[in-house]
């Protein structure tokens, strides 16, 4: 077995960033959020389309092909989770969210339960479309089902 | 934008940084690309799998590398140990590793795969303007050894395990010894936080 080296590597990010010249990072954060605030309308177009991708992936396999179904649920809602989060829509990124929690109990042992998979593929449904009224109670229902499964902490 | 951490007047100069965006969601990697241009990064490189990423580490000498956990042809975590042990320069670059729906066994993962920081996302670009100051001033040294190749995994200096013997030159031993020099008396110690009157 060789022995562990510890040794000192150049900050490679340091050497060019402490260059003359470049943004106040004040400049630089707000030329990222403006940035990022030009993509936003191709972003929502996406999150319908994922949100219509999740749905059709759920009518899918579920029988001995149930892991791969949840696998590819998991990937789309972890995608829907960082694209809602990135433009402040809290409540598509907390149903994102909640139904990752879900498929990981799933995927860790617990009995699957399609129907708490299929309210959180209706409701993300529903809010990447758009919904604003009634988005409260829509995730007051997902937040029931999250806590049948998933310890609070 | 809300209220800063930073002072007005501080600057970063990453016009000239390579950067390298991995990321499986083609969303997901557009936001991130944008905020780096917005930065000031020329032109940050996008890879949406691992198989293309490996392709960029073997062409440019990068500055900074940005993984998500969930890339087109499997996880981030393979690929960020892959780019630790692949033999070019790159290997020692920042990696920050940036995660979706994140349970804690999977910032252990990202952590003993070799990331420099892990970001759960959603990342605002001050979130991650805050890694980036904090990875400038990152001065650990690199560890590699047949179970882990990374930035030392020590953030804080706390010593070796009680009972145990240091394997770094650089661990201090747990015994203190004898003093060198005489020791202050009381007068002594008392004049160092006495108030001095300065001559005008």
């Amino acid at each position: 077995m060789s022995l562990p080296r510890v040794f000192k590597v150049e900050n490679k990010l340091a050497k060019v960033v402490s260059r003359p010249g470049g943004k106040t990072i004040k400049e630089a954060l707000q030329s990222a959020e403006t940035n990022i605030e030009s993509v936003r309308d191709q972003c929502m177009t996406a999150l319908e389309e994922k949100a219509g991708n999740l749905a059709r992936i759920a009518g899918g396999d579920r029988g001995e092909g149930a892991m791969a179904t949840l696998d590819r649920l998991y990937d789309v809602s972890n995608a829907i989770f960082g694209v809602a989060g990135a433009f402040g829509l809290e409540a598509l990124a907390e149903a994102a969210c909640s139904l990752c929690d879900v498929i990981h109990r799933f995927r860790s042992g617990e009995s699957v339960r399609w129907s708490a998979v299929d309210v959180h593929v209706d409701g993300i449904r529903l809010l990447a479309g758009g919904l604003t009224r009634g988005a409260d109670e829509i995730l007051e229902g997902l937040r029931k089902v999250r806590a049948r499964f998933v310890p609070a902490t | 934008m809300g209220a800063t951490p930073f002072k007005g007047r501080e600057r970063v100069n990453l016009s000239t940084a390579e950067v390298l965006i991995v990321c499986g969601d083609a969303e997901g990697l557009e936001i991130l690309a944008q905020m780096f241009a917005g930065f000031g990064v020329h032109t940050p490189r996008r890879a949406s799998s691992s198989a293309e990423a490996m392709v960029v580490v073997g062409e440019r000498e990068l500055n900074l590398v940005v993984v998500d956990s969930a890339l087109a042809d499997g996880d981030g975590y393979p690929f960020i140990n892959w780019l630790r042990r692949c033999g070019s320069p790159n290997a020692w670059s920042p990696v920050v590793l940036v995660t979706g729906h994140t349970t804690p066994s999977q910032i252990i993962k990202g952590r003993n795969a070799g990331a420099s920081f892990v970001v759960r996302k959603p990342v605002p670009p001050m979130v991650m303007m805050q890694r980036i100051v904090w990875l400038l001033n990152d001065q650990r040294a690199f560890v590699t050894s047949e179970g882990y190749c990374g930035p030392d995994r020590r953030v804080r200096s706390m010593g070796p395990p009680v009972g145990m013997k240091g394997r770094r030159h650089d661990d201090l031993s747990v015994e203190v010894g004898e003093a060198t020099t005489p020791n202050l008396d009381q007068g002594q110690i008392d004049a160092l936080f006495q108030p001095k009157a300065l001559a005008r």
